[in-house]
């Protein structure tokens, strides 16, 4: 028999309001943990949105074509033939944004003194005017589209004894497996304050890379994406599979499979940080598991009344658990409003965090930005928000338990 | 039919290693249509007996009957369809939720036995306006008084029209004017509804009008009859 679910409301509605400043301080304490939480998660995901943003648009692109081995043995053999194609294709798919060709090789670079083993990256200067090395230009310029110059750290030049104006010599085995130097102009000297690029790679422009390596013109070794946001990615590399087929062995990767280091930093960082919001919460929950308790004691008499004029346990435990589900629900409104808002105050300017910290942080090769912009996402907030309310209501259920268990007739004495 | 029937009843309450005998078989029979008062010292057993008669808690010894059904082994949710159905209890105090209104208060049972609302409401007003609480239906509890907090406890409990009202020292909290008034509604309630009460009560005033009082004394009836047949000690 369902007697009137409205007196339940009803009851519920009074009962809140009767203890406003309680529910006030339960719903507040709900909202503001949440908020936070939610803006710690925006901070994160525009951090690493940023991070990942100057990753990709450096080395590779939120989705990347290369050889299908090419990943297990970089041979600069292992090609992408024709990467304006496959530009063509990806820029007719939605999320597109740009896209970048890369060479990258193995070599030796050498003075008239020294010679060191490095990574030859051979780079749009144009595109990558703005990349972390080209902005840590320490001397000299950077380099020149169609020049025969290299862009290399400081540290590097003063290992080999060079500096900018000065020549050296990449020795590299070309696409077909010849030993092959040429003589290279140092165009500038760059720091990124990063050992994994600072000491191990060194930048040419793509013509003078593919002469050194002997490729085609429209040849590169990876070609990489970039969209309009990383959640693109997969449904992107998906689409760009159809598309490209395994024509000529190429495969698509996700940024993800191509830095994986970098991801497996995100990751965890996102996953600490998670677990700092999951404490927080726990925190809360504790708190109103208290409330909640304190508000049947309260009540005791109340039900036990009720329930000596034939109101079903039941029912009051319904009634308890819609009161504290309404609170709860309220809670997660306000604190996703606060969060959402608090989120977007500061995505115009960004939070700078330089302050914090007394020198850069770079993970593996890319330094992250002190310019934070939280970046709000409703899924991740709605999912955050959602485990809080099930939570929160999931604690209101303990304490109802001990009202099918009171002992009616103490109650009233 | 009788209203209520405690056959051979007793109650020890166990506390810790102590067993206190609260009722000591007790053999009592209210008629449909009593008008019954219940007295003792206190401690005599009368809150206990109320309790066994309205199915808020079990005998340790004994049978009790509400209209002719043994109140021994029913379920827990049972005892509460019976209470809903059958009986009508007004406390001492503490008998109104303080977040309904006078009127929702009445028309409580009457809820939860699925009345529709709009019927509810009607025969909830009436029975206010008829007690003299016409005009009060909005009102919460704290903004009655005492006397009028317990006759809308009266309503409620009269109104799904229960075999017996139990009503545990209904007059107890009121001065004696009001506790005069209240028990001249009961007795009207009981004249021209022919609603059967049992209380209890520490009046004498309360007992003598009663139409038969229940002496009870260290668990046991003392007394049972009218009550100018007895002296009241
Ligand atoms: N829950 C309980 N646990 C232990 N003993 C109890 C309990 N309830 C009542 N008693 C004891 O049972 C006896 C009868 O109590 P009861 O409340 O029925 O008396 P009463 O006649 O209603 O008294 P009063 O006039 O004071 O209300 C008393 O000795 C009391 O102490
Ligand atoms: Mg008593």
């Amino acid at each position: 028999m369902m007697a009137d679910v409205g007196m339940v409301f009803l009851v519920a509605w009074r009962s809140i309001w009767r203890a406003r400043t309680r529910s006030l301080i339960t719903v507040g304490a709900m909202a503001f943990g949440l908020a936070f939480s939610i803006f710690m998660m925006a901070f994160s995901d525009g951090m690493y949105a940023k991070l990942i943003h100057d990753a990709v648009s450096q080395q590779a692109g939120h989705v990347v074509v290369e050889q299908k081995d090419y990943e297990n043995a970089p041979d600069p053999a292992l090609m992408v033939p024709d990467a304006d194609a496959v530009l063509r294709m990806a820029s007719r798919i939605p999320g597109f944004v740009e896209g970048q060709v890369f060479i990258l090789g193995q070599g030796v670079v050498q003075s008239s003194r020294e010679s060191a083993g490095v990574g030859v990256v051979g780079i749009d200067p144009v595109a990558q005017a703005l990349s972390t090395p080209a902005r840590g230009r320490v001397e000299g310029k950077y380099l020149e589209p169609g020049a025969q110059e290299v862009f290399m750290s400081a540290s590097m030049a003063r290992r080999l004894g060079v500096a900018s104006g000065k020549r050296v010599v990449l020795a590299v085995n070309d696409a077909s497996g010849e030993l092959v130097q040429m003589l290279f102009r140092i165009a500038g000297t760059f720091t990124t304050g990063s050992e994994e690029i600072d000491g191990a790679v060194v930048y040419v422009p793509l013509g003078a890379a593919r002469s050194l390596f002997g490729l085609a013109p429209h040849a590169a070794t990876r070609v990489g994406m970039i969209l309009e946001n990383a959640e693109m990615a997969p449904a992107f590399r998906d689409a760009l599979s159809r598309e490209t087929g395994s024509r000529e062995g190429l495969a698509v990767y996700l940024w993800n499979e191509v830095l994986p280091d970098l991801a497996r930093y995100i990751r965890f960082d996102r996953g600490s940080a998670l677990v700092t919001c999951g404490i927080l919460i726990f925190i809360v929950l504790f708190t109103l598991f208290n409330t909640i308790l304190m508000a049947i004691l309260e009540r005791e008499r109340e039900f036990a009344l009720l329930m000596a004029i034939g109101t079903r346990p039941a029912r009051l435990m319904a009634q308890v658990l819609i009161e504290s589900a309404s609170l709860s629900l309220l809670g997660c409104l306000a604190g996703m409003a606060l969060g959402y808002g608090a989120s977007v105050a500061f995505s115009g300017s960004g939070i700078d965090m330089s302050s914090l910290y007394s020198s850069s942080v770079s993970v593996s090769g890319f330094t992250i930005d002190m310019l934070v912009y939280p970046r709000f996402r409703l899924s991740v907030a709605g999912w955050m928000s959602f485990w809080a309310f099930l939570f929160a209501t999931g604690v209101a259920l303990l304490p109802t338990l001990r009202i099918g268990r009171m002992s009616l007739t103490e109650r009233l004495r | 039919m009788d209203a209520l029937v405690l056959e051979n009843v007793s109650k020890n309450y166990v506390a810790g290693d102590v067993v206190v005998p609260a009722l000591s078989g007790v053999d009592l029979i209210i008629p449909a249509g009593g008008f019954v008062a219940m007295a003792g010292p206190s401690g005599s057993g009368k809150s206990t007996l109320l309790n066994l008669a309205g199915a808020l808690d079990v005998p340790t010894e004994g049978r009790v009957l509400v209209e002719g059904h043994d109140l021994s082994g029913l379920t827990t949710s049972e005892q509460a369809a019976l209470r809903r159905d059958r009986i009508g209890f007004v406390f001492q105090n503490y008998n109104l939720v303080p977040v309904l209104t006078a009127l929702e208060n009445a028309e409580y049972v009457l809820m939860l036995r699925g009345v529709g609302q709009k019927e509810r409401r009607e025969r909830a007003r009436a029975l206010l306006a008829e007690i003299g609480l016409g005009g009060m239906e909005n009102r919460f509890p704290r903004q009655l008084s005492g006397g009028q907090q317990q006759r809308v406890a009266i309503a409620r409990a009269i109104l799904a029209e229960p075999a017996i009202v139990l009503a545990d020292e209904p007059t107890a909290n009121v001065d004696s004017r009001t506790a005069s008034d209240l028990l001249a509604l009961m007795e009207k309630l009981h004249a021209d509804r022919g609603v059967t009460f049992l209380f209890s009560t520490h009046d004498l005033d309360v007992m003598r009008r009663a139409g038969r009082l229940v002496w009870l004394r260290d668990g046991r009836i003392f007394y049972d009859g009218k009550p100018d047949g007895f002296e009241i000690p």
